[in-house]
């Protein structure tokens, strides 16, 4: 991220590496997530995870220094909160996360910790907003966790035991001598979706014959990531959050990796199936393949009739407005597979090289906010692909349009059904999505108009 | 995980120090307030907060059948990153500053520090001076180091202070004008709009809500209002907004009406001949408090066969700074529920449950019932399982208890009062057991 880089917050931006951190930590089950930090802090990154994790709330709490504490050290406030986890609780593991004022104290956490006496193992990490944004703060967990990978790894070379291996490898993993394994990594069930994603990705994965191995920060257990070494190769859905860990895997443990981004659309999906196959052939292609042919045909045909009563699926506009990840892929479906547009606009949520064909005009939130604000000021109507805060900005303007949320934050949408945003799944979904979303604008002009 | 069985309320928390952020506070005070825009001197997820409390209340705003027809200031951060805790943040305000200018060309820039910056020591009201000088226009600073100086409300009141003592001067009144004070969720929230409908009876009309949400343009107008009504409620935590209002009224020499506020039904009599005193029609006054407790009668008779004699149940797990239990109590009476017990949850801090034990048992003399139980001490698993309905600060997940959320942010008036019951009842007639808590 560049120096001159500032962020309108009116333009999106992404929430604090505090809260990218917990995400990460909290998605490991049996694990306590201490925030070494004030209420405000501490509240905000877990009230971000419980929204899609209801146990979250019972699996986090803060220390609330006071402002003194930054100048004397937080010890006395660090000791108090270990103890209460110690006193309530009896996790597997606590992670204690010092937000960005407090990782400038310099504390001695493994220290104290070591003090409070606890009867699990405690990891620490500095991880606060200074540290950056989420993808940032996942980062910073992710790597603290692959040093303990990394530790398991070395203490089980010195015993001479072949379990990890440290050489490139892409032939059949130890285990499951009939299908080639995978790691994935940059998943996270506190995405929009998140959850429902990740399953459609293991979904499509194990169907065209691979085995997954470990999902750090999508829901692996402790035991599951320190086995990431016995995947064949690393798949990186999400740069933003996993392509340093992945270049530190190769480094560190000679594990092979592929930048894949994340399958959206029924053709997206089937090249990205692809790219993969290419690296590590997978036995099953053939039936995904088949499975992928079924559903567009069945959408094909789903537009086709309703295009005959409504129109085709045009909108003057459409704004993708995510993370890059979200944004190139879904761009290229929606102009590339189902809707039609004269005008499709990206925006950004953090710097990418990514550059997709689709878009007619590509804005990166930090770089180009005069332009993003244009797009809302000039915005004539169409289709918002994006989260609560481009429609809220757009209500404000009394702009038209209609939404289909694709990131968070989501406030004026439910959740409730396990219906993927990505995959073959997904697809169906989003293009159901974008079809109810022209036929509601419809109504609602024929409402408004009487 | 959890070690113990006992009632677990929400969340792990209890509010005992550092409960809060100056920075939100300073951008409320403004963020509708056309020709401003922020600036955080801070990390980036500072900003991110403070968008997801606006954005929260818009759509609370929307989810009220409001139409909400303001636009929020820009909100910008000046990204404070790890190296700039080695070499200062003061460049990259510096930089920060010239791009909003650039791209927002604001009339007035109002700047406020986070923890971080507060940590590395930049000196932000000499950048903000400095930039005054440059672009010529009111570069306003509250450089409280987020956490480390106080709370939201004190970013909140010291924006507003400095907009009074920088903008605003003395001048003629114009009779009838009413300007609002404080924001309770702004000119579209349940309070505004109440207190402009009590208002109403005796022609006065509002102009104005300060701060927050009147254009940089008018500021200078403000202190022409006849009369001044403070937003607030009887808690402890609003100290600040009384003691700005009688700045207000000291400075400009606005009455105010500040020693009463119309929350709870009894208050709100009191407030509104407050009012009629100060149109010096006492009979009208008297008039509207029988009109509208009329409309609380009538209300109250047609849903009494579902909440008449019903087991109801106090759960109290915020301190007196944050709540007030004799309004929630008396809501209780006038719906002629059966209060079984008050309970309090152990997240209640030990320094100050005897303030909140106190509180119900003043309420109890008062009233003459001296028989409701007060549990303080875990074991009310049998209240509970009795109970109807829970009246709850906090919601008790996974209990069957059907439970109402009592609003952190009062309502107020006639109407706040009708949608508390009229919630109550509305939990009382739900069928079978759908679980989740009940919010006004």
């Amino acid at each position: 991220m560049p120096d001159t880089n500032w962020k309108t917050s009116c333009h999106h931006m992404s929430t604090c590496a505090l809260t990218g951190a917990s995400a990460f930590f909290a998605s490991i089950p049996g694990s306590f997530m201490l925030v070494n930090g004030p209420l405000w802090c501490y509240f905000y990154a877990m009230k971000y995870v419980e929204d899609y994790d209801a146990s979250a709330l019972r699996r986090f709490h803060c220390t609330q220094p006071e402002g003194n504490a930054l100048v004397y050290g937080t010890e006395k406030d660090l000791l108090a909160g270990l103890d209460f986890v110690k006193s309530n609780f009896a996790p597997e593991r606590i992670f204690i996360l010092n937000n960005c004022s407090v990782s400038l104290v310099g504390d001695d956490i493994a220290g104290i910790a070591a003090k409070a006496g606890l009867p699990c193992p405690v990891y620490a990490a500095d991880c606060g907003g200074i540290a950056g944004d989420f993808a940032e703060g996942y980062e910073i967990a992710f790597m603290r966790v692959i040093d303990e990978v990394e530790k398991i790894g070395k203490a089980k070379n010195d015993n001479n035991d072949s379990g990890i291996s440290n050489k490139p490898n892409l032939t059949i993993s130890e285990g499951d001598l009939s299908r080639p394994s995978l790691n994935l990594l940059g998943l996270t069930p506190t995405y929009f979706r998140g959850e429902e994603d990740i399953k459609e990705i293991c979904r499509i994965l194990e169907k065209a014959g691979y085995r997954i191995n470990a999902i750090p920060g999508g829901g692996s257990t402790w035991d599951e990531i320190m086995q990431l070494p016995k995947a064949d190769l690393n798949i990186v859905l999400r740069d933003e959050l996993a392509l340093k860990a992945a270049k530190k895997l190769e480094t560190e443990l000679g594990m092979p990796y592929l930048s894949a981004g994340m399958p959206y659309g029924i053709q997206g999906t089937l090249q990205w199936l692809e790219k993969i196959d290419n690296l590590l052939p997978a036995k099953n292609l053939a039936v995904v393949r088949q499975e992928a042919e079924t559903v567009n045909a069945r959408l094909q045909f789903r537009s086709g009739n309703m295009q005959s009563l409504w129109g085709p699926l045009w909108f003057d506009n459409i704004l993708v407005a995510a993370p890059p990840s979200e944004a190139a892929g879904i761009a290229e479906a929606v102009r590339g597979e189902w809707a039609d547009t004269g005008n499709l606009i990206i925006h950004f949520t953090q710097d990418t090289p990514l550059l997709p064909g689709a878009a007619t005009k590509i804005c990166i939130a930090g770089k180009d906010d005069a332009a993003m604000k244009e797009t809302f000021e000039t915005w004539s109507g169409g289709l918002v692909l994006g989260s609560s805060l481009e429609a809220s900005r757009l209500v404000r303007l009394k702009k038209p349009f209609v939404n289909c949320n694709i990131i968070l934050p989501a406030y004026h949408e439910i959740i409730a059904t396990d219906s993927p945003l990505c995959g073959i799944r997904g697809a169906a979904y989003l293009f159901e999505r974008i079809w109810n979303a022209k036929l509601q604008g419809c109504m609602d002009e024929v409402k408004e108009t009487k | 995980m959890e070690k113990k069985d006992k009632l677990a309320t929400k969340w792990l928390f209890t509010k005992n120090k550092s409960c809060s952020c100056t920075m939100p506070g300073v951008w409320r005070a403004v963020s509708f307030c056309d020709g401003c825009a922020v600036i955080f001197h801070s990390p980036l997820g500072c900003a991110h907060v403070a968008t997801l409390m606006d954005l929260g209340a818009q759509y609370r705003i929307i989810g009220d059948h409001q139409n909400e027809n303001m636009d929020a200031v820009p909100l910008i951060s000046s990204n404070l990153q790890e190296k700039d805790s080695i070499f200062g943040g003061v460049e990259k305000l510096r930089g920060c500053i010239a791009h909003v200018m650039e791209t927002w060309q604001p009339k007035c820039l109002v700047i406020a520090t986070s923890c971080v910056a507060g940590v590395i020591g930049d000196d932000v009201e000499q950048e903000a001076a400095d930039a005054e000088a440059e672009y010529g226009i009111p570069v306003l600073c509250v450089p409280y180091g987020g956490f480390l100086g106080g709370e939201y409300s004190d970013g909140y009141f010291q924006t507003v202070r400095l907009i009074m003592e920088r903008f605003i001067q003395p001048q003629p009144k114009i009779p009838g004008r009413v300007l609002l004070f404080g924001d309770q969720m702004g000119p579209c929230g349940q309070y505004a709009r109440e207190v402009k409908r009590l208002l109403a009876y005796f022609n006065l009309e509002v102009k104005w809500q300060f701060p927050g949400y009147v254009p940089f343009e008018s500021w200078n107008e403000l202190s022409t209002a006849s009369l001044l009504i403070p937003l607030n409620y009887a808690g402890q935590t609003q100290g600040g907004l009384e003691k700005t209002a009688a700045a207000w009224a000291e400075r400009f020499g606005t009455p105010s009406i500040r020693d009463v506020y119309p929350v709870g039904w009894q208050n709100t009599c009191a407030w509104l001949r407050k009012i009629a005193e100060f149109v010096e029609d006492s009979a009208k006054g008297e008039t509207v408090i029988q009109q509208e407790e009329k409309r609380l009668n009538d209300y109250v008779k047609s849903i009494l066969p579902a909440t008449q004699n019903k087991k109801a149940v106090l759960g109290i797990g915020r301190g007196p700074r944050w709540y007030n239990p004799a309004e929630t109590l008396n809501t209780m009476l006038r719906m002629q529920m059966k209060i079984s017990a008050a309970i309090l949850y152990d997240k209640v801090m030990a320094e100050e449950k005897d303030s909140v034990i106190a509180a119900v048992e003043e309420w109890k003399k008062a009233k003459h019932l001296p028989d409701i139980p007060i549990i303080a001490d875990s074991d009310y698993k049998d209240c509970l399982e009795q109970a109807d309905v829970l009246l709850t600060t906090d919601e008790l997940p996974g209990n069957p208890v059907k439970q109402f959320f009592i609003p952190m942010v009062p309502l107020a008036g006639t109407d706040g009062e009708l949608i508390v019951m009229r919630t109550i009842y509305r939990l009382l007639c739900r069928y079978g057991n759908k679980g989740g808590i009940a919010y006004a």
